[in-house]
């Protein structure tokens, strides 16, 4: 490639949405390096000011069609945190559950379906050779584990249907989970097959840098609750996020770049790993010893492979709360609105998700603020790029600007969720 | 005797894409299918956008908010010799024609704040191109579009059936929810889902849009006398769709 000059990846494949990249080099060094994401904005906060607080999970939901769960999740922990409900404790367990199906579908999808095919030299899964279809196989194998789960719980894999503030409007039948447990159960070798094939495709991309890394996290490594903290030491209680975590607009992309007490940051399965891998199911972590995996990692490829890890925790996780259910008939609880803010934060599969909604007396949203995994990952992206770029400068244009797509990819980014804003001007009253 | 097989593309505007992943969740069904087919376009799998060859079909997911998305729209148009907006951003604007509805002086101070140009609202697919089929729904349901595809390519022509979720809601044998006092739209949305959300005891939202018969002003009445507030009915019958005329009386002032 050219060591002097500007060349663009128009709409970069294989990734959830739509972004560019523009890149300016000069004697060899990258002067300019911009991720522009031009899918549209989709103005969630403002269209949701007015909206009441039930229509609220639901309509965050259709932010993304990858982690919807999660944004549901996020959602249902602020209402409630905003009028006092305290969620039931099979609730919590059916909503980790639903939570853990999500999270094998999205690696699952992730690293069979979009990365694979970089690993492996191919174009796409389209183009996999009869030994490597077996992958595909398996991915489609893993996957179905984890929508299974979240059809079960939710009455549909994508925008589910039963899971609401307070509890659910249908609960699963006990025989069902049977089900779902003896699936799980089927398929867990898959899912230690896959740290070993992601474990082997580890030495090829040496690319490092370190960053700080930033994920909720607790003991039972549960996604949904814990506190917040950052390889700095940091531990930020949810309430507290925004004055850490501030967003910035950038003049030549449609969504938001976080930045950490002006710090960049990554969040995803590997700032998760590096900062809680001790709390991870005991065969992932027999795993990781076994193969010599080592952890924290500061190659941004390894999230990959974290990705993987973390599939094996959450079949092991999910396994642990099915054996024991014994399913109770419980409605959901009844909700009163009041004038109240509330915060949920949660991981989703791509990072840490903040939610924050005021409501008024009726519960109707006054305003409303979303941050989403791929806005605190978008620095880091650009000065990974601005390292990465110049060592690809033997390589013809062609292929380094695939060597570029494939570090992009391997952040897992999610275009949908990171265009579902509107710079807000709340108004102070 | 080898047919040629059908070239198919699948193509994304403005959405949360999960019609699309949808798709992919046919999984094992769907590797059946692509015996039959060709898949020419599809950003989310493939490496290159590759220039676009005359297609038999094009699926489309999103609404078309910027002119970015009504190119991409026309050129996909100009390329297919049918064309399907899948799910309900597509057909009916979905969820992002929530902004539709807010107050035009808000819609306004929107637009103003893009970083990006935006139209004046979400716009469904049909308001700018000919769209051959519709397959309803957020997300769209993946069995309608296996089932749509198999039609397709054997020559069947697919239609829409055109009755209201309460109909598919009583062949499951539910019980009424809007007996039960629970606000449902069901009356007056399109069937299609097999009342997917009356069967897990929630109230349906209209993601498939409203029929064209649909007694909007009965329901309302139905939900005035259940005590809801003008704002909350407004919310209701705008959560997927554009308010009905006949309901205008439900908007608030504007602000």
């Amino acid at each position: 490639m050219k060591e002097t000059g500007h060349f663009a990846i128009k709409e970069i494949t294989k990734i959830e949405g739509h972004a560019n990249l523009d890149v300016e080099m000069d004697s060899g060094k990258v002067k300019k390096c911009e991720l522009q994401i031009f899918e549209g904005q989709r103005f969630f906060e403002s269209m949701l000011s007015g909206r009441d607080f039930s229509q609220v999970p639901l309509i965050v939901s259709r932010i993304c069609g990858l982690c919807n769960v999660s944004h549901l999740n996020t959602a249902m922990k602020a209402v409630e945190k905003a009028f006092g409900v305290e969620a039931s404790e099979q609730t919590l367990l059916l909503r980790q559950l639903a939570t853990n199906g999500e999270f094998i579908k999205s690696h699952a999808l992730h690293l069979f379906f979009l990365v694979l095919p970089d690993f492996l030299g191919r174009e796409s899964v389209l183009d996999f050779g009869k030994e490597e279809q077996k992958f595909l196989l398996h991915g489609i194998a893993l996957k179905k584990a984890g929508t299974e789960m979240v059809k079960l719980i939710g009455g549909r894999i994508y925008q589910t249907v039963a899971i609401r503030p307070g509890g659910f409007t249908a609960l699963p039948e006990e025989k069902q989970l049977g089900q779902c447990l003896r699936l799980l159960e089927k398929e867990r070798p898959l899912a230690i097959e896959a740290i070993r094939l992601f474990a082997s495709f580890r030495d090829s991309f040496p690319f490092q840098r370190k960053t700080e890394y930033l994920a909720l996290a607790d003991e039972n490594y549960s996604f949904v609750k814990g506190t917040i903290q950052s390889s700095t030491g940091l531990a930020i209680k949810d309430e507290e996020m925004t004055s850490h975590v501030h967003e910035r607009i950038l003049p030549y992309s449609n969504a938001k770049q976080a930045s950490l007490g002006g710090r960049e940051f990554r969040v995803g399965s590997l700032a998760r790993i590096n900062l809680n891998q001790k709390a991870l199911e005991p065969a992932a972590l027999d795993l990781m010893q076994e193969l010599g995996l080592k952890f924290p990692s500061h190659t941004i490829f390894d999230n990959n492979l974290a990705q993987a890890i973390e599939l094996l925790h959450l079949f092991d996780s999910s396994i642990r709360i099915l054996k024991d259910f014994k399913l109770k008939k419980e409605p959901a609880q009844q909700i009163s609105p009041c004038d109240s803010t509330g915060i949920g934060v949660t991981e989703a599969p791509r990072g840490t998700l903040y939610h924050e909604y005021k409501f008024d007396s009726k519960g109707i949203v006054q305003r409303a603020n979303i941050i989403v995994p791929t806005n605190q990952n978008a620095h880091t992206i650009e000065s990974d790029l601005v390292e990465f770029i110049p060592s690809l400068l033997d390589l013809p244009q062609e292929k380094a600007n695939l060597e570029i797509e494939k570090l992009v990819r391997a952040y897992d980014p999610c275009i949908s969720c990171a265009t579902h804003f509107l710079k807000v001007k709340w108004k102070k009253n | 005797m080898a047919a040629e097989k059908a070239k198919v593309g699948f193509f994304s505007l403005t959405c949360c894409e999960g019609c699309e992943f949808a798709v992919l969740d046919l999984e094992e069904k769907l590797l059946k299918a692509f015996g039959q087919i060709e898949i020419v376009e599809d950003r989310a799998l493939m490496e290159k956008a590759k220039p676009v060859p005359r297609l038999g079909i094009a699926f489309v997911e999103g609404s078309v908010i910027s002119s970015h998305d009504l190119d991409k729209l026309k050129y996909i148009r100009e390329k297919s010799d049918f064309l399907v907006a899948l799910g309900a951003c597509a057909t009916i604007a979905g969820i992002n024609g929530i902004r539709n509805a807010l107050p035009s002086g808000q819609q306004e101070r929107l637009r103003q704040q893009a970083i990006m140009p935006v139209k004046e609202k979400a716009y469904p697919l049909s308001s700018f191109v000919k769209v051959d089929f519709l397959l309803q729904g957020c997300p769209i349901n993946e069995q309608e579009f296996l089932a749509f595809l198999n039609k397709f390519l054997h020559g069947a022509k697919p239609r829409l059936e055109e009755i209201p979720v309460c109909f598919e809601c009583k062949l499951r044998e539910n019980s009424c929810l809007l007996l039960k006092g629970i606000p449902c739209l069901g009356p007056i949305s399109y069937a299609g889902c097999n009342a997917l959300c009356p069967s897990e005891n929630a109230q349906c939202i209209g993601c498939r849009g409203s029929t064209k018969d649909a007694s909007f002003t009965a329901l309302d009445l139905i939900f005035e006398e259940y005590g809801l507030a003008k704002k909350q009915r407004f919310n209701l019958f705008t959560y997927f769709n554009s308010l009905p005329e006949q309901l205008n009386h439900l908007k608030e002032e504007p602000q």
